[in-house]
C-alpha cells in the first residue's frame, strides 16, 4: 500500500488529502457498511470519519499501524452514529422471536463479503455491533463491555446469539 | 464434546468471515470526496495552547513582567508587615514606658554619646511602612532607637516657637511631630521603626502647652499617623487582555430577503490599550475616564441556503443573483451573490443552492470610559471595585468575503470581483458598560500597580431595520500602572 503523505495532509493540502481519501475509501466504506443500518447511513459515517481523521491527523504519534489508527477512528465514528440514531437499543433480546429470513436469491452469487454485509445489516444493531467488534476488529470482551457500557457477561452472551443468528442467515443464503 | 464442536464450528465461521472481508473494498458514491472536502472547510483548526500564547507575544511578556513585579512587591510588603508586627510585640512585652539607667545602657556599644541614658524614654510610634533599618541598643533592649542629630528638646522648642508664631498651639504640636518625623527620616534615611524613643523630660517640659500630652499617660505617646493614602489626580496606562464572547440572535427577514447569521470561528482573544486619568477623593472614591484603542478581527462562517428559483436572472446568461441580509457582530450586511451552473441544462426551481461562506471582519474601536470606583484597605495593598459606562466609537470597519464554497456540485460561485457585493450598514456609536474588581498595590508615594478582573459588553443593539444584533461581551484581565500627582 502506498504511504499517505501525512505532513501534507496536516498542512491542508487538498491534493494530498484526496490521495489519502482514495487510499482508504474502499476499505473504510466496507467497514462503515458492516456497522450501518443502510447504505445511506454508511455514507454518512464514511463522510464523518474522514473529516475526523483529517482533523485529528496531528494526534497520530507515528507509532503502530497507521491503517489500524484510521480504522479505529472509523469504528468509533460508526458507534457514535449508531448511538445517536437510537433507533433501537444496542442490546437486543430476541428470545422467542422468529428471525426474518429475507435472503436475496441472487445473494450467493455475489462476492461473499457483499453477501455478508447484507446479512449483517439484517442483524439487530446490538448483535451486529458486538459481532463486528469481536469477530472482525478483534476486540476482547472486556474492551467491548467498556465501549458499549455493558457487562462482560452480557457481551459474551450477546455475541453467542449474534453468531447463531448470523450463521442461520448465512446458511440460508448459501443454500438458497 | 458438543460444546467443543460448536466452538470449532464457530471458529471456522469466524475465519471464513474474516477472510471474506480481508481484502474487500466497497465503492462509495462518486461525490463522496466533494462531500468530505466541503466538510473539511468547516473543520476548525485546533490551535495548541502554547501556540495561542506565542501569538500573544509581547502582551504576554508585559503581563508576565507586571505579574512578577507585583508578586515581588506583595512579598516585600508581607515581609515588612511581619517585621513591624514583631517590633510591636517586642514593644508591648517591654512596656510602653522604659526606664533606662546608665548601667543598663553600658552594655550597648553602639549607643552614641549624645544619648542621655539617665532620661526616661517615651516610644513614639511611627506607622511608616517604609523599609526597616533600625538600630538596637543591645540584647537587653530590642526596641529600635532614634538618635536625633540635635537635642530633641531644642528641636521641640524650635517647633513650638514656630507654632506660637502662628498662634496655633495645635499647629505647634503637629510641627513637633513633623519635626521628629523629618529628623528621623534624615537620620536613619530608611525608617520603619514602630517605636522611637525620645527623652521624656523633653516632652515634659513642653507638656503644659500640649494638651494631648497632658491628658493621660497614654497621650504622652504622640502617634505620628501615616501619610494619607494616594489621593488627588492620577494618570495611568492599562492593558486589557480580553476574551470576546457572542450570542447570536434570531431575527426576522425583510420581505423577499432572507437573513442569515454568521458565527465567529477565529481566536476570541483581543487587547485594549488604555490611557486613563482620574481623581481619587476621601481615600475611597474615584472617578476615571480616558481613551482606549482596540482592534478586533473576526472570522465567521454562515450558510445561506436558497432554491434555484429564488435567484434573479442576470441578463441572458446562466448566472443568477441571490440576495440576502447577513446578521454580523457589528451590524447588518446586504450581500449579493452570483452563482452559475457547472453543467448545461435547466435545473428546476426547487434545486437547492447551498453555500458556505467565510467572512473576515476587521474593526477598530476607540473606547471612552467613565468609571466610578471605590477602594478600601489601609495599607499598601488595596482592593477596589469599579463600574461605569463606555462610549464605543467605530473608527474603521471592513467586511470581506474570504471564501465561498458551493455545497451543490451543479452550481458554483462566479469567480473574481463580479462574484459578490457586500455592503455593511452599522451604527458608529455603541454604548457599553464595564464592571471590574481587583487589587492595587502602592509602590512608593506616587505609583500604583493594579490588576483587575473585568467584564465589558455592549448594551442591546438593533440594526438599522430595528432587528436585534448579536450580543457581545468581553471578559478578561486589566493590568495597569497609575501615577498619583
Amino acid at each position: 500500500m502506498t504511504q499517505p503523505n501525512i505532513q501534507a495532509c496536516l498542512k491542508g493540502d487538498r491534493l494530498a488529502q484526496k490521495q489519502f481519501f482514495e487510499l482508504f475509501k474502499g476499505k473504510m466504506f466496507a467497514l462503515c457498511l458492516r456497522y450501518a443500518n443502510s447504505r445511506e447511513d454508511a455514507e454518512d459515517i464514511l463522510q464523518d470519519g474522514f473529516v475526523k481523521v483529517f482533523r485529528d491527523l496531528g494526534q497520530y504519534a507515528g507509532a503502530g499501524n497507521f491503517e489500524g489508527w484510521v480504522r479505529k477512528i472509523f469504528v468509533n465514528t460508526a458507534l457514535q452514529h449508531l448511538h445517536r440514531q437510537k433507533r433501537s437499543p444496542l442490546i437486543t433480546d430476541l428470545d422467542g422471536q422468529d428471525f426474518p429470513d429475507e435472503t436475496d436469491p441472487y445473494m450467493a452469487e455475489e462476492p461473499p463479503a457483499k453477501n455478508m454485509i447484507r446479512i449483517l445489516q439484517q442483524l439487530p444493531v446490538g448483535f451486529r455491533t458486538i459481532f463486528n467488534l469481536h469477530v472482525l476488529e478483534g476486540y476482547s470482551h472486556p474492551e467491548i463491555a467498556e465501549i458499549m457500557g455493558i457487562s462482560v457477561g452480557t457481551s459474551k452472551s450477546q455475541l453467542l446469539r449474534a453468531k447463531a443468528h448470523f450463521r442461520k442467515l448465512l446458511e440460508g443464503s448459501l443454500t438458497a | 464434546m458438543k460444546i467443543m464442536e460448536e466452538n470449532l464450528h464457530e471458529d471456522k465461521m469466524d475465519d471464513y468471515v474474516r477472510k471474506s472481508f480481508e481484502e474487500y473494498e466497497a465503492s462509495p458514491p462518486s461525490d463522496m470526496w466533494n462531500r468530505v472536502s466541503a466538510n473539511l472547510e468547516d473543520v476548525p483548526e485546533r490551535t495548541p495552547l502554547w501556540l495561542t500564547f506565542r501569538k500573544m507575544g509581547w502582551q504576554l511578556l508585559a503581563a508576565g513582567v507586571i505579574l512578577v513585579l507585583s508578586s515581588t512587591l506583595v512579598c516585600e510588603h508581607l515581609y515588612y508587615e511581619a517585621q513591624l508586627l514583631e517590633l510591636t510585640h517586642a514593644s508591648q512585652t517591654d512596656g510602653v514606658l522604659n526606664s533606662h539607667t546608665s548601667a543598663s545602657m553600658e552594655g550597648s556599644s553602639s549607643t552614641p554619646d549624645r544619648q542621655t541614658p539617665e532620661t526616661t524614654q517615651i516610644p513614639i510610634a511611627l506607622h511608616s511602612a517604609l523599609p526597616v533599618q533600625h538600630a538596637t541598643s543591645g540584647a537587653t533592649n530590642k526596641q529600635p532607637q532614634f538618635y536625633p542629630s540635635q537635642p530633641v528638646d531644642q528641636m521641640i522648642q524650635q517647633s513650638l516657637q514656630q507654632g506660637a508664631a502662628t498662634e496655633n498651639p495645635t499647629s505647634g504640636e503637629a510641627m513637633v511631630v513633623d519635626a521628629v518625623q523629618q529628623e528621623t527620616a534624615k537620620q536613619l534615611n530608611r525608617i520603619s521603626c514602630e517605636n522611637i524613643q525620645i527623652p521624656l523630660n523633653s516632652l515634659q517640659q513642653i507638656a503644659p502647652s500640649l494638651p494631648a500630652l497632658v491628658a493621660s499617660p497614654l497621650a504622652s505617646q504622640p502617634i505620628i499617623h501615616p501619610k494619607k493614602g494616594q489621593t488627588g489626580w492620577y494618570a495611568g496606562v492599562e492593558t486589557s487582555i480580553m476574551c470576546r464572547l457572542e450570542k447570536a440572535q434570531t431575527v426576522a427577514p425583510r420581505p423577499g430577503r432572507p437573513v442569515f447569521t454568521s458565527e465567529a470561528t477565529g481566536s476570541p482573544i483581543t487587547s485594549i490599550y488604555w490611557l486613563k486619568v482620574g481623581k481619587q477623593w476621601q481615600n475611597h472614591w474615584s472617578l476615571k475616564s480616558g481613551l482606549g484603542y482596540q482592534q478586533t478581527n473576526r472570522t465567521a462562517i454562515h450558510r445561506p441556503t436558497f432554491r434555484f428559483g429564488d435567484g434573479t436572472h442576470m441578463g441572458t446568461g446562466p448566472r443568477r443573483n441571490f440576495n440576502y441580509d447577513l446578521n454580523t457582530s457589528n451590524g447588518t450586511a446586504e450581500v449579493s451573490l452570483r452563482m452559475e451552473q457547472t453543467q448545461p441544462g435547466n435545473p428546476s426551481d426547487d434545486e437547492p443552492v447551498n453555500l458556505r461562506i467565510e467572512t473576515e471582519e476587521s474593526t477598530q474601536w476607540i473606547r471612552v470610559p467613565l468609571l466610578f470606583g471605590y477602594r478600601w484597605g489601609e495599607r499598601r495593598l488595596k482592593g477596589f471595585v469599579q463600574t461605569g459606562v463606555l462610549a464605543n466609537v467605530v473608527v474603521r470597519n471592513q467586511l470581506n468575503i474570504a471564501a465561498r464554497v458551493s455545497e451543490n456540485a451543479r452550481f458554483k460561485p462566479v469567480d473574481g470581483q463580479d462574484g459578490y457585493t457586500i455592503n455593511l450598514t452599522q451604527k458608529r456609536f455603541v454604548p457599553g458598560y464595564w464592571l471590574g474588581a481587583g487589587l492595587g498595590y502602592q509602590v512608593g508615594q506616587h505609583l500604583q500597580i493594579q490588576a483587575e478582573a473585568c467584564l465589558s459588553g455592549d448594551f442591546p443593539r438593533n440594526d438599522l431595520y430595528r432587528r436585534r444584533l448579536p450580543e457581545r461581551y468581553q471578559t478578561g484581565v486589566n493590568l495597569g500602572l497609575c501615577y498619583y500627582f
